[in-house]
């Protein structure tokens, strides 16, 4: 796998062969992954019935298409027919539509009623997009990190750098210090900029929101199982917009509490030595 | 008043200018539709370079060939560039060469006006182009220009601004032109509902354009004024709402995505009944179809901002309303295809052209339905599934339309036919490679690949090597065009003035006039 | 005698423009006057501007819908007077020496010119119809007019 990555990267020329080889990859994610949220999965459940509506409409739309391309061809001795209009085939093809659009309409209007509902929250941290990098404040715990591209990758992606993406770990998707949050809690994000707008987006939360300076946009998420989520910006910030990727460490509660802890204990420290906490470069 | 024969001098024997000022100076509705359309043509290969650069770059992860400001310069600038100085101009030329052909008008209703806003278009494009060469390079904040990153751009921003204005007046008095030309200009008979399809949907289009364009220039003026006059339009730190750009910038540019889709279906809809050999189904519901997209595209516009934190009463309204889009976007196809049925079908390059269209802008529609769910759009929003989207719609869509256009009428600009193996080799490859292009850009979407990126994390490398071959194959397939077109301008089979077997419309029946207007009056008896 | 009255097509009534005017005023005024409401108050010049270039458009097209040519054919002259808002003129040529010619562009595509005068002098007719009625008009004409004088000669190079 590593080997193939490496010839990938250095043999630009062959591409033919290189796409033959990199069928060995298996990288071929093709949909929406469900994600590990409740959010997340009623939007991929709805994506799932969109989706499905389209491929349905499709397959009618399309083979009428196809049929009408063969079947009437111009043949010898066949007029073609001369009729231009007909009323009740408008209104069936503008009423069926409007049904199928209902029958979307309310479960997506659901939907967005829940994922826009923040009350009941545990638990709230702030998050301020920087060109380029996020910075995670846990409200009321006086905690407060900036997280930003990890040097592996950092040194990877200079132009030409001769590193080989395939031989970094999380390659572009890897911080120096990941959002640490606790499982199986309603967590309540504010979300603002201190430059340019950003948006803050982990797919596997179902969750993607823009940082926009002078405002605070919120919203939730709960997350139920422990694990190491990634995410990136997703609004054009400037020239390292595709360089401040978001990873969320999501630990047992009790694990939270304790590292919780050893932030606070650690921010004492720091804030005698560095009274303020304004962004480097 | 009156003169004698005497004082009349005979100044008609000077004809027109000849050679380069020929153009400059033509007021005449032909050259000026040819040099519109010679624009669009050298500015899709100007914009499309551009986005074989990003293509290039993304080939593979890492950072090869441009730095990253470089790579966003390139995507900001191949937007502006395929969406007003391309695509814009194309349909705009073909409206100039057609729209009076079509309504029985001997040129536009404003000569000289029209001459002004072609030439308009140059300066402002080379001046865009011309950023690249300033400290700190082309304008990098994408083609929404969104505050407040835009405002971090170098010397050049007032310069894209200057640019934006002048691409907006030109678009503006074309759009006046048209509208006033059918409203004035029409034959005898040619009543508003007799109206092709093409002319319909550039009425439609110019209303578009009314509403939208002053909206994108007090907003880029407000971008400058805040820049350097000390306004706060959109800086929060003064009182300002940078959202509000957002507003402005969709209330404009989604009436501007219809303003590059209208005429693309003005023109399938002239294509597909002249090969179908059977009228176009629906003519009035075609044109009831349109005006109502033309009406929605005013109300869904912050369905470019479900992101941004609205009100969940916005969301919804936004939602229901784009969702709305679909249905007289759904009749439009449904007429097409039975024009199509039971009729009598050939499938020479334009037709290839229109029914690839009916097909691919069909998929395009389909992932637009899909984006118009507000909770889901939370995962499409800002990925590569929204640029397979617009491409969709906007390549295989917009520009095929545009192609098919172009071999439709090729015969009747040149008077010669243009070769037909040719342009369905065209055809067969730009179809094969727009797909290849396009096509996986949805998986990478869906997978969480972010848009305006210069690199991406490994696991997106299949789909992106697939996508950036497509570009290329894509790209040069585009050669062949034009190779097509300077083979039929220089020669070629002589076309008649009907040219298809069964064309509609009056543009077929010239030279020889169709409603008849009679100046003879009896005498009058002193 | 044989009267020809030539005027440009216009689909257009001046009561109708103004409707039409009236109608499509709402739209960037409404626009603009919503952004204006929330502060964005620049926009509403660009609708103004635009708006001024509509109306000055509308008037310039349906003035150029007054325009008159009347071609007057008696037993002794041709007489073709030019009407316009404030310019009228008139031309007189004698029938016998008049002929009608219908000069073919220079360019393919531009406009055919349709020339009625005597050898050295001649006034051009027509030059705002569209080149199916340009052309009928001048059958007609050339009937009417000496025939080896009406440019049967060019009749080829042209339909």
């Amino acid at each position: 796998m590593s080997l193939m990555r490496t010839l990938n990267y250095r043999v630009l020329a062959a591409a033919p062969m290189l796409l033959f080889l990199s069928v060995a990859r298996a990288d071929w994610q093709m949909n929406l992954p469900p994600g590990v949220t409740e959010i997340s999965r009623r939007i991929y459940d709805l994506h799932m019935l969109v989706l499905w509506v389209c491929v349905v409409i499709g397959v009618i739309v399309f083979g009428a298409m196809a049929y009408a391309l063969v079947a009437f061809r111009r043949k010898e001795g066949v007029k073609p027919a001369t009729w231009d209009h007909s009323t009740t085939a408008e209104i069936v093809w503008t009423v069926i539509p409007v049904l199928i659009l209902v029958a979307i309409a309310v479960p997506s209007a659901r939907a967005l009623v829940f994922i826009e509902d923040t009350r009941g929250a545990d638990f709230s941290i702030k998050i301020t997009g920087y060109q380029w990098k996020w910075n995670y404040e846990y409200l009321d715990e006086g905690v407060s990190f900036f997280s930003s591209l990890a040097e592996p990758s950092n040194e990877a992606r200079q132009k030409n750098s001769g590193i080989d993406p395939g031989s970094v770990e999380n390659y572009l998707l890897e911080v120096d210090q990941p959002l640490v949050l606790p499982a199986g809690v309603k967590i309540r994000y504010l979300l603002t900029s201190n430059d340019v707008n950003h948006a803050w987006w982990v797919q596997a939360f179902g969750v993607k929101r823009d940082a926009i300076p002078g405002y605070i946009n919120e919203g939730w998420f709960q997350v139920d199982e422990p694990g190491t989520y990634r995410g990136q910006c997703a609004e054009l910030c400037g020239k390292d917009h595709g360089f401040m990727p978001i990873v969320v460490e999501v630990l047992p509660k009790e694990d939270f509490e304790a590292w919780l802890a050893e932030q606070r204990a650690a921010t004492a420290v720091a804030a005698v030595s560095h009274p303020t906490t304004a962004p480097a470069d | 008043m009156s003169a004698t024969a005497q004082d009349i001098h005979d100044h008609h024997d000077h004809g027109p200018a000849s050679g380069l000022m020929r153009w400059v100076t033509t007021t005449n509705h032909k050259d000026i539709g040819t040099l519109y359309l010679v624009f669009a043509l050298v500015m899709l290969f100007v914009g499309g370079g551009m986005a074989l650069v990003i293509r290039a770059e993304l080939f593979q992860p890492g950072i090869q060939f441009v730095n990253p400001d470089f790579f966003n310069q390139m995507t900001t600038v191949h937007a502006l560039i395929m969406v007003f100085g391309m695509i814009m101009p194309a349909f705009a030329g073909f409206a100039n060469w057609m729209i009076p052909m079509m309504i029985g008008a001997p040129d536009m209703a404003l000569p000289r006006l029209n001459n002004w806003s072609f030439w308009l278009l140059p300066f402002a494009g080379v001046m865009l182009l011309a950023t690249f060469l300033m400290p700190g390079g082309a304008p990098a904040a994408g083609w929404t220009l969104y505050p407040p990153l835009s405002l971090q751009g170098g010397n050049s921003f007032p310069f894209t601004i200057f640019s934006i204005h002048l691409l907006g007046i030109s678009s503006i008095m074309a759009s006046i032109n048209i509208i006033v030309t059918i409203l004035n200009m029409r034959a005898p008979g040619m009543t508003l509902l007799k109206m092709p399809l093409f002319v319909w949907a550039w009425l439609i289009t110019a209303y578009l354009l009314i509403g939208a364009m002053p909206v994108l220039a007090g907003g880029v003026t407000m971008l400058l004024t805040d820049q350097f006059f000390g306004t706060s339009f959109f800086n929060a730190a003064g009182g300002g709402d940078p959202v509000l750009f957002q507003h402005i910038f969709w209330f404009f540019g989604h009436p501007e995505v219809y303003i590059i889709i209208l005429p693309a279906f003005g023109i399938v809809s002239q294509i597909i009944p002249t090969f179908s050999r059977k009228p176009l189904f629906g003519h009035e519901s075609m044109v009831f179809a349109t005006a109502a997209i033309g009406f929605l595209s005013y109300i869904v516009w912050a369905h470019h901002m479900f992101t941004v934190g609205m009100p969940l009463a916005g969301q919804l309204f936004f939602m229901m309303s784009t969702m709305l889009i679909a249905v007289p976007t759904g009749v439009k196809i449904f007429n097409w295809i039975s024009t199509m049925w039971r009729g009598s079908l050939t499938f020479e390059t334009p037709m290839l052209f229109a029914v690839g269209f009916l097909f691919m802008f069909t998929i395009g529609g389909f992932s637009g339905l899909m984006m118009a769910v507000a909770p889901v759009d939370f995962q499409y929003h800002d990925t590569y599934f929204i640029v397979a989207h617009f491409h969709y719609v906007l390549v295989p869509g917009a520009l095929f339309a545009a192609l098919g256009g172009a071999y439709y009428w090729l015969p009747k600009w040149t008077g010669h036919m243009y070769d037909e193996t040719l342009g369905k080799v065209h055809f067969w490859l730009s179809t094969i490679f727009v797909n290849l292009l396009f096509f996986p850009q949805h998986f990478l979407g869906l997978a969480g690949m972010p848009r305006r990126i210069p690199d991406y994390a490994v696991q997106f490398a299949d789909w992106n090597m697939w996508s950036s071959i497509g570009a290329f194959g894509f790209g040069f397939s585009q050669l062949l065009f034009v190779y097509v077109v300077i083979k039929c301008v220089r020669g070629g089979e002589k076309a008649s003035s009907k040219v298809w077997d069964r064309p509609f419309g009056l543009e077929w029946t010239v030279p020889s006039p169709a409603p008849y207007h009679t100046f003879e009056k009896a005498p009058e008896i002193k | 005698m044989h009267l020809f009255e030539l005027s440009p097509n216009c689909s257009l009534t001046s009561g109708t423009a103004v409707l039409f005017y009236l109608s499509i005023m709402g739209l960037p005024l409404t626009i603009a006057g919503a952004f204006a409401a929330v502060g964005l108050w620049p926009i509403l010049p660009f609708a103004g501007l635009e708006l001024l270039a509509i109306a000055v458009a509308l008037r310039i097209s349906l003035r150029r819908g007054s325009a008159r040519e009347v071609i007057c054919i008696d037993e002794r002259d041709v007489v073709v007077t030019r009407a316009a808002k404030r310019h009228n003129a008139q031309y007189r040529f004698a029938r016998p020496w008049t002929q009608v010619e219908l000069r073919p562009a220079p360019v393919a595509h531009w406009p055919s010119r349709l020339l009625l005068g005597s050898m050295r002098r001649s006034v051009e007719v027509g030059a705002f119809l569209t080149e199916g009625e340009r052309r009928r008009l001048w059958r007609r004409l050339a009937e009417l007019l000496p025939a080896e004088r009406s440019g049967n000669d060019r009749r080829q190079g042209i339909s």
